[in-house]
């Protein structure tokens, strides 16, 4: 596997137990997967769930809503980032519109959901209370606003970094041959975007056919193929018919992923072509700046209406009905059931967030630093993770270890899920949330490691430090901003994660989306507010704790010279 | 002080596969030996292998074949970190996170020096490099010179057994690279640092080393002090790689003490020194750098058209045409206003003891 014997011992035990990991927790479930739907016994369900009218509905059905979830959140990413960068406006303006648009990444994204039913439902506060109409947000219209606000903070992100990256001069030597502004905004500006725009509207794609909180909430009549696969494992108890489909939805998945990989790559191009020459100018233009700050304002107003909204239905006893003020939700929230979910969730989040923290450093640095064979692989492989819909885990957990992996007599790994699992299931949840959170810093890792001059390591080595002296003084001290960005997703995504756990929860574990998701589905919504608001809460405290333990600088960062 | 290292290089090898899985030979069967304190330089164009075979010494590559032998010791496969040596970078490579104390510190920290020890270490080492005063700076407030010096310093630190330079001068303007360049020698002389040096200038190669290995296309064309390198290279390649040279075909007549009579474009010419491989009554290559050769109007010497001059205040440089060669010339006696015009005739010689003959 290594190039050479002279290997780092501490490296070589690294790269041993992440691919040891990354092929138990990632590639065996998947593997197994594949192996029940490659039976003969599978040909059935193909021939059912691909030859079916009613199963090419759903299949087509997936498939747009993945393409207009995509549009609808690259468009409001694009328009948020775009202000952000290149309109200008107030300073406290900006920085408001982009907390408001960091907001939805801490909470559960069906929390959206359950909101838009409040407001906007049959009897909803808006539609109903307001304008007396008999609102209808389930289906694909309820499902696409509500994936789109809850997924485009991520390609807001993208784009503010690749349109801080662009170089000024191209824009001004667009306008300097003479090039309206609108021309240059078309034939400059948005071509140089369009890799990291394409990338956007695919990574939405992923995410919003892997989705199964919001279809599950507010999908109706409209089945896609994650909520089909819920109800084959929860309704039907048929995991062959579950495998089936998860074959069905990993084709989709992987491919649009590989394209997503294909257009993120040619977009980090464009973003390192050196430092800035010029300063970035501002649309002054009323006509442009109005309506665009105006449609962001609006855009931020609903978000902030949708939590506003979920703070209110915690507090009263149930929201558009019967609005006086209460803490029973809470009080019912946090006696017995509730609090044991908080804690148990709470403490799987932290102690994957660690392990993925480091584990995400850890491949980066074996990624971007050293020679070996099947490195790519390992790339590849952790990135399954998070390209490979989160339902697809829980099933290909559920079939690889419900029962315990022997070879021959010696057991290899004992019962990790379902009933009578050891530790009640918690390793296999945790596992899923490692596997889930360690792409995003993976990739914040390997960004940061490509800024720094390998020589710096080399430096420290050469002066007698070894590699995993080097690693914990200089490489790790100077990715703390990737690396507490990757603890940051790792907890977030841990604690409002449902797709993935919800087949891996037993009777003593319990998790809080999983609590919120039954409350909303009994109808219960104060108790599902009050959850929300707790989860946020919680995720908020572990965040400021993580940024005031890590710290936001390195230290390394350029001073104003004092003389 | 450090005990210098004894540092050879037997056979070493390194071969590299393309990502088309081609196997490209980056140095091939390198072999020198270097003593204690000597400051010997890696001098070749880019892509001669020169960085490759520095970095298997520091063991930050590991050859495919041949040893390298640290006081008695093959450490071919060693470790970087077990190998006590150090590294200057030409990147500087500085911990930008550290101040300019944690810089230095840092390998004796990694050593458990005690902390007495180490502060008095660290600050007469900076002392040494002229950085007094600068130990709470963090790297990004100080200039490339004092970045550089730093780094020189972080090294020097730890007493290495052999410091290794990677061009340490390239990202520094001209007259800092002069200054430093003094500098380092000075610095190593005092303290009798076994010194492994890269450079593709060899200004810097002939101000520094003992001695000088010229490389090309992973090959080692020569290794020697300056004087040997410049007065007497041994290949065609390293001629014209340090300095300027003019090589002149001729025929070798007759071997002697004082070097061989060899006739010169149709002209006997006495007294040539010679490689030990240059045979009578065979063809040689005269090297004949261009300020060992006159130039003029007058009737003595081969003659020959001139085809540019440049005037360049302590010179002229001529091009002349001869035959079917391009010659150059740098004529230093010249008096303002006797410059040579373009396009007429001119008679050009050199000194025999000054020029030097190759085989073929």
């Amino acid at each position: 596997m290594l190039k050479r014997r002279a290997i780092d011992p501490t490296l070589a035990a690294g790269l041993a137990l992440a691919v040891v990991f990354i092929a138990v927790a990632i590639i065996y479930p998947l593997v197994k997967i594949l192996g029940v739907a490659a039976s003969s016994e599978a040909i059935p369900y193909f021939e059912r769930f691909l030859f079916r009218p009613t199963f090419q509905t759903i299949i087509a059905r997936t498939i747009v809503l993945g393409t207009t979830v995509g549009i609808a959140g690259t468009l409001i990413g694009f328009i948020w980032a775009f202000v952000q960068v290149r309109v200008a406006a107030p300073a406290w303006l900006k920085r408001a519109l982009h907390i408001i648009a960091l907001v939805p990444s801490v909470s559960p994204p069906f929390a959206v959901a359950i909101s838009m039913i409040v407001l906007f439902g049959r009897r909803g506060m808006i539609s109903y209370g307001i304008f007396g109409i008999t609102g209808d947000v389930y289906g694909l219209n309820g499902m696409t606003i509500v994936m789109a606000m809850s997924f485009f903070p991520v390609v807001y992100l993208t784009l503010v970094g690749l349109m801080r990256g662009l170089d000024p001069a191209m824009e001004e030597a667009s306008a300097n041959l003479g090039g309206s502004k609108l021309r240059t905004f078309v034939r400059v500006t948005l071509p140089m975007l369009a890799p990291g725009i394409a990338s956007s509207f695919l990574l939405l794609f992923v995410e919003a056919i892997a989705d199964l909180g919001n279809p599950l909430t507010i999908g109706g009549d409209y089945v896609v193929l994650s909520a089909r696969l819920f109800i084959a494992i929860n309704g039907e108890y048929d995991l062959m018919a579950a495998a089936v489909l998860a074959v069905i939805l990993i084709v989709p998945s992987l491919l649009v992923y590989l394209a997503q990989k294909y257009f993120a790559d040619r977009a980090s191009v464009i973003s390192i072509t050196g430092k800035p020459t010029g300063s970035i100018t501002l649309v002054t233009d009323p006509r442009v700046r109005i309506p665009l700050l105006a449609l962001n304002g609006i855009l931020a107003g609903f978000i902030v209406l949708v939590y506003l909204t979920m703070l209110a239905g915690a507090f009263t006893r149930l929201l558009g009905i019967d609005n006086s003020f209460t803490l029973s939700n809470f009080s019912y929230v946090l006696s017995g059931l509730g609090s044991e979910a908080m804690l148990d969730t709470t403490r799987l989040s932290a102690i994957s967030t660690v392990v993925a923290g480091f584990l995400g450093m850890l491949i980066a640095f074996l990624v971007v630093r050293m020679k070996f064979t099947g490195k790519g692989m390992l790339d590849f492989g952790t990135m399954m993770g998070i390209a490979v819909p989160g339902t697809i885990f829980g099933i290909g957990y559920l079939l690889a270890f419900n029962d315990p992996v022997k070879v021959g007599e010696f057991v290899l790994l004992p019962k990790l899920t379902g009933g009578r699992a050891i530790l009640a299931g918690e390793i296999a949840i945790i596992m899923v949330f490692i596997i889930r959170s360690t792409p995003a810093g993976l990739r914040a890792g390997v960004a940061a490691l490509q800024q720094i001059d390998p020589a710096i390591e080399e430096a420290s080595v050469s002066l007698g430090a070894n590699r995993a002296t080097t690693f914990g003084r200089i490489t790790l001290p100077l990715i703390r901003p990737a690396f507490l960005s990757g603890l940051i997703y790792a907890f977030s995504r841990s604690m409002t994660t449902i797709s993935a756990v919800i087949f891996l929860t037993t009777p003593e574990t319990k998790i809080m989306t999983q609590q919120i998701y039954a409350e909303t589905d009994g109808g219960k919504f104060g108790n599902a507010f009050a959850y929300i608001v707790l989860l946020i809460g919680i995720v908020l405290v572990v965040i400021g704790m993580l940024q005031a333990l890590i710290g936001l600088a390195t230290g390394a960062e350029r001073r104003v010279k004092t003389e | 002080m450090a005990r210098a290292g004894t540092l050879s290089l037997d056979n070493v090898t390194k071969e590299f596969k393309t990502p088309e899985g081609r196997r490209v030979t980056a140095v091939d069967a390198a072999t020198l030996s270097i003593a204690p304190g000597e400051f010997l330089t890696l001098l070749g164009p880019s892509g001669c292998g020169k960085t490759t075979t520095l970095r298997m010494i520091a063991g930050f590559e590991y050859p495919t074949r041949g040893r390298i032998v640290l006081d008695g010791r093959d450490i071919a496969m060693v470790q970087p970190d077990k190998r006590g040596m150090a590294m200057v970078f030409q990147s500087y490579a500085l911990f930008p996170h550290l101040t300019v104390f944690e810089n230095v510190a840092y390998g004796l920290r990694i050593r458990n020096v005690k902390a007495g020890t180490l502060r008095e270490k660290v600050e007469t080492t900076l002392a040494m490099v002229g950085l007094e005063g600068k130990n709470r700076r963090r790297p990004s407030e100080l200039s490339g010179g004092q970045q550089q010096r730093v780094a020189l310093a972080r090294a020097m630190a730890i007493e290495p057994r052999v410091l290794l330079f990677d061009e340490p001068l390239s990202n520094l303007d001209a007259k800092l690279r002069v200054s430093l360049r003094i500098e380092i020698r000075r610095l190593q002389k005092q303290l009798g640092i076994t010194s492994v040096y890269v450079t593709h200038d060899q200004a810097e190669a002939m101000a520094l080393s003992d001695r000088i290995v010229v490389m090309n296309a992973g090959r080692i064309e020569q290794a020697g002090t300056p004087v040997e390198i410049y007065a007497r290279p041994a290949t065609r390649f390293v001629a014209d790689f340090i300095g300027r040279a003019n090589f002149i075909p001729a025929e070798t007549l007759e071997l002697g003490p004082a070097g061989i009579t060899a006739r010169v474009a149709g002209m006997v010419v006495a007294g040539i020194p010679a490689d030990p491989r240059v045979k009578a009554g065979a063809p040689a290559t005269i090297v004949v750098r261009p300020q060992a050769m006159a130039v003029g109007a007058g009737s003595e010497g081969y003659p020959a058209r001139v085809r540019s001059a440049t005037y360049l205040g302590n010179m002229v440089e001529y091009e002349l045409t001869f035959g079917e060669q391009t010659l150059i010339v740098e004529d230093y006696t010249v008096a303002p206003g006797q410059v040579l015009a373009v396009g007429s005739e001119a008679r050009w010689s050199f000194s025999p003891t000054r020029a030097y003959a190759l085989p073929g």
